[in-house]
C-alpha cells in the first residue's frame, strides 16, 4: 500500500509541482489550500505532511501546532516548505515540532529525498 | 577368268573333297575366298618389318620359322585404300607358283572367317564387268548361304612376275 | 500577511479640514491613487496566478502523458524485443537443422555415387574378362582354321581331324558369341551405372544449389528482419530518449513556475501595505509615524528578496536550496 502524504499550500502551482513529483514517486497525495482546509482533511492514516508557512485563514505554524496537539497525528512528521528563509521563522517551526525546512523554490528531487528520509514506516 | 585346273597337277585323279574347300576372309567389308590347298597356315597379325623402296602393296616381311616372307596388302593390290589393322587382322600364308618355282607369301586380311566347302556347281564364272576388282583376279563367284563370295585366283593376284615388274618399275623410278 | 493597524483612523472630516496646503493636495492624490494601485496589483497577481495554475496544470498533463508513453514503450521494449530476438534465433536454428538434414541427404547421395563408381571397377574387370574370352575364341578359331587347313593338306587321312577342327571352330564361335554377349551386357550395365551416377550427380548439384540458394535467401530475410528490428528499436530508443528529455524540460519548467508563489506573496504584501498606507493617509497629518510604518512593513515580509529590497540591496533571484533537517 502506498504512503499517504498531505500537501498544504495556498499556491496551486506549488501544490501541483509537489503533487506530481510525489505521485510519480509512488505516493498517494492529498492537497489542502491552507491550515484550516488541511485540518478538515486529516483523517485516516497520513504518513507525512508537507506544509507552507504563509497562508490565509490558518498559517503553517499554527497548523503545525494543531497537528502536534492532535492525538492521532502528533507523531506524523511535518516538513515546512516555504519562501521563508529567516532563522526566526525556522526556529519557530523547529520549536513547534517541524522535522525539516525546505526553502522555495525547491527541486522536486530535494523534496523527495527529504520525504523518503522522514516518511513513517 | 577361271583356271580351276591349275592345281590339278598336285592332286590325284580322284576328285577330293579338299579341292572344293576354301578359306573365307574379310577385306574391306567384303568376303573373299581362297582355295585351301594353296594355304599353308594362318598367323595372328604381327607388325611386318618395313622394307624400304617397296611398292605400297608390300607391307614388309615377317619371319616364319627362319624364312623371310613378304606380306602383301591385298587392298593396295586391288588399288583400294588400306584398311587399318585391328585385333582381328591376320596374315594368311600362301604358297604360290609352279612346283619347281614355289614362293611363300603372306597376305594381310582384315579377318579370317571359316573353312568351308563350296561344291563346283555352286561356283559361277566371273562376271565380264561390274566386279569390284580386276576380272582376271577372280577365279569364280562362290555361293555361300545365299550370298556370293569372290574366289580369288591366287596365281594372278599373287603373280610373282607381275609384282616383280611393278617393283622393278618402282625401283627404276626411285633410281632416276 | 495583513499589516497590523497601529492607530485608529480619524474621521474623514478631520482630514479634509487641512486641505488648504499643497501637501494636503498631494495627500489627497495619494488617498485617491493608493486603493487603485492596490487593486491593480491584486488584479495582476490574480491573473498571473490563474495563468500559472493553468499553465502548470497543462505542463503536469504533458509530464504525466509522457510518463505513461515512456512506461508503455519501456514495457514493449522490455517484453517485445526479446520475443522477436528469440523468434529469429529459433528461425536460425530451424534453418541450420534443415540445412543439416539436406547435407545428410547429399552425403548419402555421394556415398551411393561412390559405391556405384566402385562397381564400375568390377564391371571394368568383367569387360576385360569378356575381351579375354573373345581373344581366346579368336585364337581358338585360328587354331581350328589352321587345323582344318592341315587336315585338308593331309587329304583322306585328315578327314577325321577336319571334323574335330570343325567342332573346335563351333566351340570357338560360341565362345566368341558368349564373349560378345558378356561385353554387351557389361556395356549396358556400365551405361546404366554411369547414367545413374550422372543423374545422381545432377540431382545432387541441383539439390545443393537449391539448398544453398534457399538457405541464402532465408539468411537474407532474417538479416533484413534483424536490421529492420534494430532500426525500429533504435528509433524507439531515440523517441524514448527525446520524450524523456522533453519530460525533464517540462518538469524543470514546472519548478520554474514556482516563481508565481513568491511573486504572488510579494505583490500581495505590496497591495496590503498600500491599503494600510491609504488608511494612514486619512488620519490627521501629525499622527503619522513613518519609521514605525516602515518597521511594521519590514516585519511582515515573507521572502528574502523583500528584506533585501527593503535594505536597499539588489534582490538576486533565489536558487533552490538544500533541506534543513531539525
Amino acid at each position: 500500500m502506498s504512503k499517504r502524504i498531505l500537501i498544504v499550500d495556498d499556491s496551486a502551482s506549488v501544490r501541483q509541482v509537489a503533487g506530481i513529483a510525489l505521485s510519480r514517486a509512488g505516493y498517494e497525495v492529498i492537497e489542502a489550500c491552507d491550515g484550516q482546509d488541511a485540518l478538515s482533511k486529516l483523517n485516516g492514516k497520513v504518513h507525512l505532511i508537507i506544509s507552507d508557512v504563509n497562508m490565509p485563514r490558518m498559517d503553517g505554524i499554527s497548523f503545525l501546532k494543531a497537528v502536534k496537539a492532535h492525538p492521532s497525528y502528533k507523531f506524523t512528521p511535518v516538513i515546512m516548505l516555504t519562501t521563508e528563509a529567516g532563522e526566526d521563522k525556522k526556529n519557530e517551526g523547529r520549536a513547534a515540532g517541524a522535522r525539516a525546512w525546505i526553502v522555495k523554490p525547491f527541486q522536486p528531487q530535494t523534496m523527495l529525498d527529504a520525504v523518503a528520509k522522514l516518511v513513517l514506516a | 577368268m577361271a583356271s580351276a585346273a591349275s592345281n590339278q597337277s598336285t592332286a590325284d585323279n580322284e576328285p577330293r573333297h579338299d579341292q572344293n574347300q576354301y578359306l573365307t576372309f574379310m577385306l574391306d567389308r567384303e568376303t573373299f575366298a581362297l582355295g585351301i590347298l594353296r594355304i599353308k597356315e594362318i598367323l595372328e597379325y604381327t607388325q611386318p618389318t618395313d622394307i624400304p623402296m617397296m611398292p605400297a602393296f608390300i607391307r614388309g616381311v615377317v619371319n616364319l620359322r627362319g624364312a623371310v616372307v613378304p606380306v602383301i596388302d591385298l587392298c593396295a593390290r586391288f588399288g583400294r585404300p588400306s584398311a587399318p589393322v585391328s585385333k582381328k587382322s591376320c596374315i594368311v600364308i600362301v604358297e604360290t607358283g609352279a612346283e619347281d618355282d614355289r614362293h611363300v607369301l603372306g597376305v594381310l586380311v582384315d579377318a579370317v572367317n571359316e573353312v568351308l566347302e563350296i561344291p563346283q556347281e555352286e561356283i559361277e564364272p566371273a562376271p565380264a564387268f561390274g566386279a569390284s576388282i580386276r576380272t582376271d583376279f577372280i577365279q569364280g563367284m562362290g555361293k555361300v548361304r545365299g550370298k556370293f563370295v569372290i574366289i580369288l585366283d591366287e596365281s594372278r593376284v599373287l603373280s610373282i612376275e607381275e609384282m616383280e615388274s611393278l617393283t622393278g618399275a618402282l625401283d627404276m623410278r626411285a633410281a632416276s | 500577511m495583513m499589516l497590523m493597524r497601529r492607530k485608529s483612523t480619524p474621521p474623514d472630516s478631520a482630514a479634509q479640514a487641512d486641505e488648504s496646503t499643497a501637501s494636503d493636495a498631494l495627500r489627497q492624490t495619494c488617498l485617491d491613487a493608493l486603493p487603485i494601485w492596490a487593486k491593480q496589483i491584486d488584479t495582476a497577481r490574480a491573473q498571473t496566478e490563474q495563468a500559472i495554475v493553468e499553465l502548470s496544470a497543462r505542463f503536469a498533463d504533458i509530464v504525466s502523458g509522457l510518463d505513461a508513453a515512456l512506461l508503455d514503450s519501456k514495457d514493449s521494449a522490455a517484453t517485445g524485443a526479446p520475443d522477436l530476438a528469440a523468434t529469429m534465433d529459433d528461425g536460425n536454428r530451424q534453418l541450420a537443422r534443415v540445412m543439416e538434414a539436406l547435407e545428410a541427404i547429399r552425403d548419402s547421395r555421394q556415398m551411393l555415387a561412390q559405391e556405384i563408381r566402385s562397381l564400375a571397377v568390377y564391371t571394368g574387370e568383367l569387360s576385360k574378362m569378356a575381351d579375354q574370352v573373345g581373344m581366346i575364341a579368336f585364337q581358338t578359331n585360328m587354331l581350328a582354321l589352321n587345323a582344318a587347313i592341315e587336315a585338308a593338306h593331309a587329304g583322306e587321312a585328315g578327314k577325321g581331324f577336319a571334323v574335330v577342327a570343325h567342332e573346335v571352330r563351333q566351340l570357338s564361335n560360341s565362345a566368341r558369341e558368349t564373349g560378345k554377349l558378356i561385353s554387351e551386357r557389361v556395356g549396358a550395365i556400365n551405361e546404366s551405372l554411369s547414367h545413374i551416377v550422372e543423374t545422381n550427380e545432377e540431382a545432387a548439384r541441383t539439390e545443393g544449389d537449391a539448398v544453398r540458394e534457399s538457405g541464402a535467401r532465408i539468411q537474407d530475410v532474417l538479416a533484413r528482419f534483424r536490421s529492420m528490428n534494430m532500426r525500429i528499436s533504435q528509433s524507439a530508443a531515440d523517441l524514448r530518449n527525446k520524450s524523456a528529455a522533453i519530460k525533464d524540460d517540462v518538469a524543470e519548467s514546472l519548478v520554474q513556475l514556482q516563481f508565481q508563489d513568491r511573486v504572488g506573496q510579494i505583490l500581495a504584501h505590496v497591495a496590503s501595505t498600500m491599503r494600510d498606507l491609504h488608511e494612514r493617509c486619512r488620519e490627521p497629518s501629525g499622527s503619522h509615524d513613518g519609521v514605525q510604518f516602515l518597521a511594521d512593513m519590514a516585519r511582515t515580509y515573507t521572502t528574502e528578496e523583500q528584506r533585501r529590497n527593503h535594505q536597499g540591496e539588489t534582490a538576486e533571484p533565489i536558487a533552490a536550496q538544500a533541506v534543513e533537517f531539525f
